[in-house]
């Protein structure tokens, strides 16, 4: 009989509850989530807290004044200051929090209306279902910054016109994936048994196909997000977004990009921000498509 | 997921290499081989219709189009050019030219005489004209033209020699232009191909791109430019300029002051007009003081004359100098006014020192006693441009909100044309709204019937004591008479807080040191930079 190795004798590595652990650890995508955490979400839920200086006040005296690691730096502004003396990481803590309310909003209602509009158009089909794919062509096709710079033009940058932009654009997505389930979904015998038994249209539309349909939808907005951000801080940096004093990461990175050369740090630690906060939902992303709904692997 | 992580090692890749920096110096142009000569620029309003253009636009017209009178490159004074000798009648109403002979229009248009000035004049009074000094120039009452070299103005009221020459010379909009081309071609001519005197001859432009310039073999002095053509670049963004001048792509650039150290700092040289000519004020909307003026709103949050006073003393003015324009101009104790101005109060710069030394603890207090506090804070809006020689608007604009924000003030900054902000304040829509505005030199009875007089073009702040002084002013040619007039013009904009005065400063530009040997210009000119037919190339 084999004799047992005593884990004493083992490398670290190889120890059993080590493994297990290791094994349960990558079950789940923890460095993305840490990302996540320590980069969104904590900063924009608790930024009062956490931030060290008010992000719209600014001393000229300070300006440009560089990270604590280089000379010149000092430890009241660990990430340096922009050309307005505003601590850089206050900003960019207080900015998680615009992207992440910008891109939850955005993403909730333009969510909701495609969702709607997409259980109808799959569920009714017909000329419904043509009128609302057309609708959902030519948002498709709506050429998205000329639509923001048009918006700004017409009514100067606002959160408003930042959240409507990205709802004109982001139903689309929603309707078209909402009806394509929808269409597979209402042909199953339980829709057919719901109808004999005298449910509404609108009872097995959100009763009994949304549910259904809700995986695919948690995906793509978890997809979503990091697209959205990345959008937002697009438009900002064009100034077809939010209004220059936002502390809004896309607007940082549009201040600073006059002085690339000299004050770097003006406009890379937001476009870190930016970076790592996309990367991270987007890994989340594919892991919970991956684990929620494989058949979307092609979103 | 592996692309994931190689796209981020990627990124992380171009991290660093920003973060070192790229080791640009001026490019290795050869200064023998420089055939064309390109300055970049912020860009204009592009169009040959002069009398449809603010005057910074003119810039565009600089190597082609000249003037009646020139000005000297160092000193600013008026000399000739298209005339040669000029005089004025005693009441200062009639102003005689005397051209000169023998000059030639590009493109054989003719020789230059009376009759081309007197339709240059009309370009400027039509009904679509917007031209700043169009006031003055409506203010003629009849051309004369005793014969082909010869042309008389006679003026409703009187002008004053300094008023007559900041309007022919460069600084000012009367451009001359053929009268043959005109009446061969019309309009479309001018859109197309204009005619003009100076140094170049107009080449074609490419919108948004480029306007082109060649050397005129034949100019009326002899003088040889040394160099064949002459290209203004455009190229909005300011980090692009610099980029543009170290890559040798363009030979001289104006950069705002934020990059002029780093400029320095990779081998650029700077080069700056021989006057400092320009200054800049912060102008409050909605000042329209006059008795049943219907567009005025006494409930206008910039009406008020405390809370003028509270924008005023909320800037650390010597601080803003320090930082936003790298100590490179001086403190202006009143807009428009400079020591050498008709009415220049010696007591200004005490009084300024009084009335808007820098208290933030004051400012709170007045907006306090102006109604404006905590639960009911001051809003408006700070509206920047960025113009030809004007690139610091954005950066004042949000240094005000800075300062603003320190004294519970909610002050948004929002960019803009400048053809939106001009035609705002120029219609009276300017209520809730502050724009700074950087402006050339003029003489100060010009500059207050164009920013301080209901008649005038811009109207910036108006009321009924500058209604009726400067109404005097007007018709009055004693010059001491005159002079007290201005002054007491001059104490009543201080007193009342007209606007938010800031600083004088000299307009710069950068140059590659391998190519650009010497460059001079005065500053006045309406363009600012000016006299491209001066510069000297490396040998």
């Amino acid at each position: 009989m084999p004799q047992l190795t005593s884990t004493r004798t083992l490398p670290w590595y190889a120890i059993p509850w080590v493994v297990d652990g290791w094994r349960q650890v990558k079950r789940y995508p923890l460095f993305s989530l840490a990302i996540l955490i320590f980069v969104l979400v904590i900063p924009a839920m608790f930024a009062p807290w956490v931030a060290p200086h008010d992000p719209y006040l600014g001393f000229l005296s300070n300006r440009l004044t560089p990270p604590v690691w280089q000379d010149g730096g000092t430890m009241e502004h660990i990430l340096g200051t922009d050309k307005l003396g505003r601590d850089i990481l206050s900003r960019i803590i207080y900015g998680a929090r615009v992207s992440l309310t910008v891109s939850l909003i955005a993403i909730f209602v333009g969510g909701i209306i495609g969702t709607v509009l997409g259980l109808i158009s799959g569920y009714f089909g017909g000329k419904t279902d043509a009128v609302i794919m057309r609708l959902v062509d030519i948002s498709l096709s709506l050429p998205t910054i000329l639509l923001a710079l048009v918006l700004v033009a017409a009514v100067g940058p606002s959160f408003g016109v930042v959240i409507t932009v990205l709802i004109v654009l982001l139903w689309a997505r929603y309707a078209r994936l909402t009806r394509g389930e929808t269409l597979a979904i209402k042909e199953l015998d339980f829709i057919a048994r719901g109808r004999v038994a005298g449910a509404s249209h609108t009872r097995i539309m959100f009763k009994y196909i949304f549910p259904n349909v809700f995986n695919s939808l948690v995906v793509l907005a978890t997809l979503q997000v990091g697209y959205v951000i990345l959008l937002e801080s697009t438009l900002s940096f064009l100034g077809a977004g939010l209004p220059r004093a936002e502390p809004a990461w896309g607007v940082m990175v549009a201040d600073g990009r006059e002085l690339i050369v000299t004050a770097w740090w003006v406009s890379m630690f937001p476009g870190l921000a930016i970076m790592l906060t996309v990367l991270a939902l987007n890994l989340i992303g594919d892991w919970l498509r991956d684990h929620l709904d494989p058949k979307l692997r092609n979103l | 997921m592996k692309l994931k992580l190689a796209s981020l090692f990627t990124g992380l890749l171009m991290v660093l290499a920003v973060m070192f920096g790229t080791v640009l110096t001026p490019g290795s142009a050869d200064a023998a081989q420089v055939k064309r000569l390109i300055f970049a620029s912020a860009g204009f309003h592009e169009s040959n219709r002069f009398w449809t253009i603010a005057r910074p636009d003119h810039l565009q017209y600089e190597p082609y189009w000249e003037t009646l009178v020139g000005m000297d490159p160092k000193t600013g004074d008026p000399i000739p050019q298209l005339a040669t000798k000029w005089e004025h009648s005693p009441d200062f109403k009639d102003w005689t030219f005397h051209l000169r002979k023998g000059v030639q229009f590009h493109y054989g248009y003719g020789e230059f005489t009376s009759a081309d000035v007197v339709h240059s004049h009309s370009l400027l009074v039509r009904k679509d004209s917007t031209a700043t000094l169009g006031p003055l120039w409506r203010t003629v009452e009849k051309m004369e033209t005793p014969d082909k070299y010869t042309v008389v103005f006679r003026f409703k009221n009187p002008i004053m020699p300094p008023s007559m020459m900041f309007a022919v010379q460069r600084s000012g909009d009367l451009r001359i232009t053929s009268k043959a081309q005109w009446d061969k071609e019309g309009v479309e001519g001018l859109d197309r191909r204009p005619a003009g005197t100076g140094y170049f001859m107009y080449g074609g432009r490419q919108t948004g791109l480029n306007i082109l310039f060649k050397r005129n073999p034949k100019h009326w002095s002899g003088r040889k430019v040394e160099y064949e053509e002459l290209e203004f670049r455009i190229a909005r963004e300011e980090a692009t300029r610099l980029a543009l001048l170290l890559s040798g792509d363009v030979h001289i650039a104006d950069l705002p002051r934020e990059l002029h150290k780093d400029a320095l700092a990779r081998g650029l040289k700077r080069f700056q007009s021989s006057l400092a000519v320009d200054w800049v004020s912060v102008y409050l909307g909605g000042q329209w003081h006059i008795t049943g003026h219907k567009q005025f709103d006494p409930k206008a949050p910039l009406v008020n004359k405390k809370v003028r006073q509270a924008l005023n003393i909320a800037i650390d003015r010597e601080e803003m100098l320090r930082t936003v324009f790298a100590g490179r101009a001086e403190l202006a104790y009143l807009s428009l006014w400079i020591p050498a101005s008709e009415g220049w109060n010696p007591k200004w710069e005490s009084k300024f020192k009084e009335l808007y030394a820098y208290n933030p603890e004051k400012a709170k207090q007045l907006l306090k006693e102006a109604g404006y506090g905590p639960g009911n804070p001051l809003k408006f809006q700070i509206w920047v441009f960025v113009e030809p020689g004007e690139s610091e608007g954005p950066a004042i604009g949000d240094a005000l909100a800075i300062y603003y924000k320190r004294i519970g003030v909610e002050a948004e900054v929002q960019n803009h044309d400048w053809a939106k902000i001009r035609t705002t304040y120029r219609k009276y829509l300017s209520k809730n709204i502050m724009w700074p505005n950087i402006i050339g030199w003029r003489p100060a009875d010009n500059g207050i019937q164009n920013f301080y007089y209901s008649k005038g073009n811009n109207h910036h702040y108006e009321d009924n004591f500058l209604e009726e002084t400067f109404g005097k002013v007007l018709k009055s040619n004693d010059a001491k008479e005159r002079d007290t007039l201005m002054r007491a013009i001059g104490d009543h904009l201080q007193a009342e807080y007209a606007d938010i005065p800031l600083f004088w400063f000299r307009n710069e530009v950068f140059a590659n040191p391998k190519v650009v040997a010497d460059m001079v210009y005065p500053g006045p000119a309406a363009g600012r930079t000016s006299h491209f037919e001066l510069i000297k190339l490396v040998k």
